[in-house]
């Protein structure tokens, strides 16, 4: 049951996951501090899947990086590049009409 | 080299090599960020074993490196189902080849056939057909997916709901056959001339064999196909009918020899026997009937693929 729980969780989370991203983008951020940002406002995405998705966005032309020498070392920071904006204002708005959706549907059946 | 290194050395070999660079760099330095936030909570550098637990929250190299690159696997999903009902068929095709080949091996004085005898040079010649069966679904995968094939599909052609589903014993009994007229029929040795089609040559035989071997032809891909998709469809059902007719059209030109003018020729090629007449008799009769079982067939293929079946 748990297993199951938790596959189901995980399948509702990745949807949100882009959204969260790119709205989390809107400030320049390096992977790991990208990462606190998210765990601080209560989402936990495991490194495995956070960092190749930002990856994968960059190459979608969703997000710029630029690599930055800190103390010594290169740090790679991303933030939202202006077809990212435009996708998240859209993506924001699905994301209101499905809530919408989504408490009507909840409303219908209580 | 400490661990990060060899992790990122791991992950780095199986990258793609155009993004192989920047991917590494780029993990290294996410990892020294993770390192660095630890290291700066527990006021000490991490111990080994922190180091391991860091990285296999991570994940494993591979399991990572395929997170980064954007490469498919060698078979879609798509079409993976009919790559294994294509193995399936090359594993069956190949034993039973195999097994027919040792047998006729023992019974034919210990002389090889077509097929190596030895299970390692079978085991070899399956191992390259699965290769050449692969790299054929990865190539067609490629142009699936660069074409956007799959969604240029029509649903108007897809068969229909009642469509006689074929049972693949009869398929490959009907293949089985197929292959085994044509090898039949290769041994007869008549010469492939436009002569010998039209029947000029005053044998019934060589004719009659000529346009049963393009009737085989047509049917051949017919059955091929049903194999991997056992849905008779109009167009093979129009393959049959075709070649149903050639047959026909065959037959016709045999009889056209008349049956005096091919005892003639039988006496030619037979001075000594003295059953020619009977042979070129029984010849008609033949090709009467079979003209009769060819229309049959036809007619049955017309109709099924008429009522849409």
């Amino acid at each position: 049951m748990t297993e199951r729980l938790d596959a189901l969780r995980g399948e509702l989370r990745r949807g949100a996951l882009t959204l969260a991203v790119l709205a989390a983008l809107r400030g320049e951020h390096y992977g790991y501090s990208l990462r606190r940002q998210l765990l601080d406002a209560g989402l936990d995405i495991e490194e495995g899947t956070l960092y190749p998705l930002i990856r994968r966005l960059e190459t979608q032309g969703l997000l710029e990086s630029r690599w930055e020498a800190v103390d010594g070392r290169n740090r790679r920071y991303y933030r939202l590049s202006p077809a990212g904006r435009e996708t998240l204002a859209a993506l924001r708005m699905e994301w209101t009409q499905l809530l919408q959706v989504m408490q009507r549907i909840e409303g219908d059946s209580a | 080299m400490n661990w990060i290194d060899r992790y990122v050395r791991q992950i780095e070999s199986c990258l793609p090599d155009r993004a192989r660079a920047d991917t590494a760099a780029e993990i290294r330095s996410l990892l020294q960020d993770s390192v660095c936030a630890q290291e700066s909570a527990l006021g000490r550098p991490l111990r080994d074993e922190e180091t391991f637990a860091l990285l296999k929250a991570f994940g494993h190299p591979l399991t990572v490196a395929a997170a980064y690159s954007d490469q498919g696997p060698l078979v879609s999903t798509a079409l993976y189902p009919i790559y294994r009902l294509s193995l399936r068929y090359l594993a069956t095709v190949l034993v039973a080849a195999w097994i027919v080949s040792v047998v006729g091996f023992y019974l034919n004085d210990r002389q090889p056939l077509w097929l190596a005898v030895g299970f390692w040079d079978a085991w070899q010649l399956g191992m390259f057909y699965t290769g050449v069966l692969t790299l054929g679904f990865h190539l067609a995968d490629q142009s699936l997916r660069r074409y956007d094939l799959l969604s240029r599909w029509d649903p108007a052609r897809l068969p229909p709901a009642a469509a006689e589903r074929a049972p693949l014993l009869d398929t490959a009994t009907a293949l089985f056959f197929c292959l085994a007229w044509f090898v039949a029929l290769s041994q007869v040795a008549a010469t492939h001339s436009l002569d010998t089609l039209l029947g000029r040559t005053d044998n019934r035989l060589d004719t009659f064999v000529l346009w049963l071997k393009l009737q085989v032809l047509l049917a051949l891909p017919v059955y091929v196909v049903l194999l991997v998709q056992p849905h008779w469809r109009r167009w093979q059902r129009a393959l049959i009918i075709v070649g149903d007719a050639l047959a026909v059209i065959g037959a016709g030109f045999a009889l056209s020899i008349g049956t005096d003018r091919f005892a003639a020729q039988l006496q030619v090629l037979h001075p000594q026997s003295d059953s020619v007449q009977r042979v070129a008799m029984v010849s008609t009769l033949i090709l009467v009937v079979w003209i009769g079982g060819l229309i049959l067939d036809a007619a049955n293929h017309g109709r099924q693929a008429w009522s849409g079946r």
